[in-house]
């Protein structure tokens, strides 16, 4: 039994856009000191929150087009007050961790680590500047999963 | 003339907009479900080698992509004219059921089951999954795991849950493990529990909607679908059954890649989506439907115990021919039964770990067609080809576009009942965007276009002038 989720999402044929998804499948093929699930996926749904019932932290790393191109940032994530939306192609990470908690009793963590991508443009490569900065996105994953 | 525009509409997968036409005397007079986006799909693959064409196709959805792959790689089996290796079929077959399952629950759960759960009138911001969490949340659960069984059962098979590459022209890359096999078959027991139980649940509700089964493009047309040669249910092979509104067959086993002498597509001037209709009633009298209403209309039977007991009580107490569109939720939950019913049947035959799934060859045909049901209805492919195997020319009918007509028809039937005045409520808003999430339209598939599915609803009188609209994004 996993005792963390790791969940890296994006688009892959977007550039930067797919870093999340890169990262994690990178991190699959990784070993770690205790149980780690990684799952790859294009957008957060709400299936994933019944992967957050058996484990006590959960890691969704993404892409933002936020700051400074490469900067990486962590956070923790906290259920929101309220959930509105009407577009079902949009699940924000404070919403899946809400689904979980409501749905399967989760008792997770979750952190979300963000890398600022510098180009969203039609590809299947990360720019050289976020290429440069994923092994701090491992780092930050790792030291999170405390291995 | 006045008109009413609804755009976007939210929760079904595409872009639309509605317009809703007044006559002189302020009552509707006429409703177009308008599609506006354009792709191209059929146009840019031309001059492709026609093996590229499952995983080109693929990319038209990433709701559907398992439905394309298939009918793509059946299209490439015909040029090929190949006969591919039973263990292939039953491993396409057990594919496509997952995909059922995963399409139907999301339909289902995620984008329908919130106006059946908290009713149309409440706000759009709060009616949708996460609003069911909190309203509903044995029922939220039971669909996201429904839909997690599914999109599992295409990992695992397929290697991914979106665009696998699994399908190829002549069967199937990878043969399957008994590790495979016994876990998808350790999660059947769960997943056929969950589902007795939603409908068992649906089934008590559904005197709660009676003016919508009575409003939900609820009228005549004739059905067609893939039945199996015996008449039933079927989602991957068999021969097109087309029927009328009494249930009368008006035509039975016909050969799949004889289409075309009975559907033709119109195209009409407000939409790039194009209205295909039977050809021997003309348009646009040859309106016809496809899809799990369609498919439980069309058959005789179905081929497992579960599904088949169910069947018989769903016509027991609506009809031999089901009309109103609203009916489509509960036939998919009886899709969703009988999927996992045959899915275990296909992994409890040893046949299933054969390991010869792939008939190689190359191009020997110049034509090829291939035909699925697909979670939304039938759904065809077809390719030209030239001596160097070259796609010279493609061709794609879609369940949304079967279903053009009928769409276009129950957003009429619609606004007819609930427009009043010169103004767009916001219930009429709901409903209009209820009946056509009743079709579950894929306006990326049926266009082949990108984008997400908002709602735009425009009222417009005798002259053309914008009386009122509404945006919802």
């Amino acid at each position: 039994m996993a005792s963390a989720l790791v969940i890296g999402c994006g688009n892959s044929l977007r550039q930067d856009d797919g870093a999340g998804y890169c990262a994690a499948e990178q991190l699959n093929a990784a070993e770690f000191k205790s149980p780690v699930r990684v799952i790859a996926c294009q957008q957060l749904t709400p299936d994933l929150a019944s992967e957050m019932s058996n484990v006590d932290r959960v890691v969704l790393i993404d892409a933002t087009a936020v700051g400074s191109p490469g900067g990486v940032l962590v956070q923790k994530v906290e259920p929101p007050d309220r959930i509105d939306t009407s577009i079902t192609h949009e699940l924000q990470p404070g919403a899946l961790l809400e689904a979980a908690r409501a749905l399967f009793h989760s008792n997770a963590e979750m952190y979300l680590v963000t890398i600022t991508g510098e180009s969203f443009d039609f590809g299947a490569q990360l720019s050289r500047t976020v290429q440069a900065a994923m092994p701090e996105v491992y780092r930050r994953v790792i030291q999170l999963l405390g291995s | 003339m006045k008109t009413i525009t609804i755009e976007p509409v939210t929760r079904i997968e595409g872009h639309a907009k509605i317009t809703i036409e007044l006559d002189e005397k302020g009552n509707v007079n006429d409703a177009h479900f308008h599609v506006t986006e354009f792709r191209g799909f059929e146009k840019f693959c031309e001059g492709r080698p026609f093996h590229e064409m499952p995983s080109l196709m693929a990319r038209i959805c990433g709701i559907c992509p398992v439905s394309h792959l298939l009918a793509s790689a059946k299209a490439c089996d015909d040029l090929m004219a190949v006969h591919i290796p039973d263990t292939s079929v039953s491993l396409r077959r057990l594919l496509n059921l997952a995909q059922i399952i995963q399409s139907h629950a999301l339909s289902f759960f995620y984008l329908s089951s919130p106006d059946l759960v908290m009713g149309k009138d409440t706000a759009p911001s709060q009616r949708n999954i996460l609003g069911l969490i909190k309203t509903n949340p044995d029922l939220a659960r039971d669909g996201i795991r429904l839909r997690q069984f599914g999109q599992t059962v295409i990992e695992l098979l397929a290697g991914s849950r979106i665009h696998p590459a699994w399908v190829v022209p002549g069967g199937v890359n990878v043969p399957l493990t008994s590790e495979t096999r016994d876990k998808i078959g350790s999660r059947i027991p769960e997943a056929l529990a969950t589902i007795q139980r939603i409908l068992g649940w649906y089934k008590s509700t559904l005197n709660h909607y009676e003016e919508d089964i009575q409003t939900y493009a609820n009228f005549p047309t004739l059905f067609m679908s893939l039945v199996t040669p015996e008449g039933g249910l079927e989602h991957y092979d068999g021969c097109l059954r087309i029927i009328d509104e009494k249930g009368s067959i008006v035509e039975d086993m016909v050969d799949p890649k004889a289409y075309q002498r009975y559907i033709e597509e119109a195209v009409v001037p407000y939409s790039y989506l194009k209205a295909p209709y039977f050809k021997q009633r003309g348009y646009p009298d040859g309106i016809y439907r496809v899809g799990p209403l369609a498919r439980l209309n069309t058959i005789n039977k179905v081929d497992t115990p579960l599904a088949q007991k169910e069947w018989l009580e769903y016509r027991e107490s609506l009809g031999k021919v089901v009309l109103s569109n609203f009916h489509n939720h509960y036939a998919r939950l009886i899709e969703i039964l009988f999927s996992i019913e045959r899915m275990q049947e296909l992994l409890e035959d040893d046949g299933i770990l054969n390991s010869r799934v792939r008939a190689l060859a190359g191009p020997n045909s110049s034509e090829g067609i291939g035909v699925t049901e697909a979670p939304r209805g039938t759904l065809i492919h077809h390719y030209n080809i030239d001596e160097n195997g070259l796609v010279t020319r493609a061709n794609l009918i879609v369940a949304t576009g079967h279903n053009n007509l009928a769409m276009n028809r129950g957003v009429l039937q619609v606004a007819k009942y609930f427009v009043k005045g010169q103004q767009i409520e916001e219930r009429i808003l709901n409903r209009v965007e209820a009946v056509i999430r009743t079709f579950d339209p894929c306006l990326s598939c049926s266009t082949h276009a990108q984008g997400q599915m908002p709602i735009h609803l425009s009222l417009v009188n005798s002259k053309g002038e914008v009386l009122d609209e509404v945006k919802r994004y």
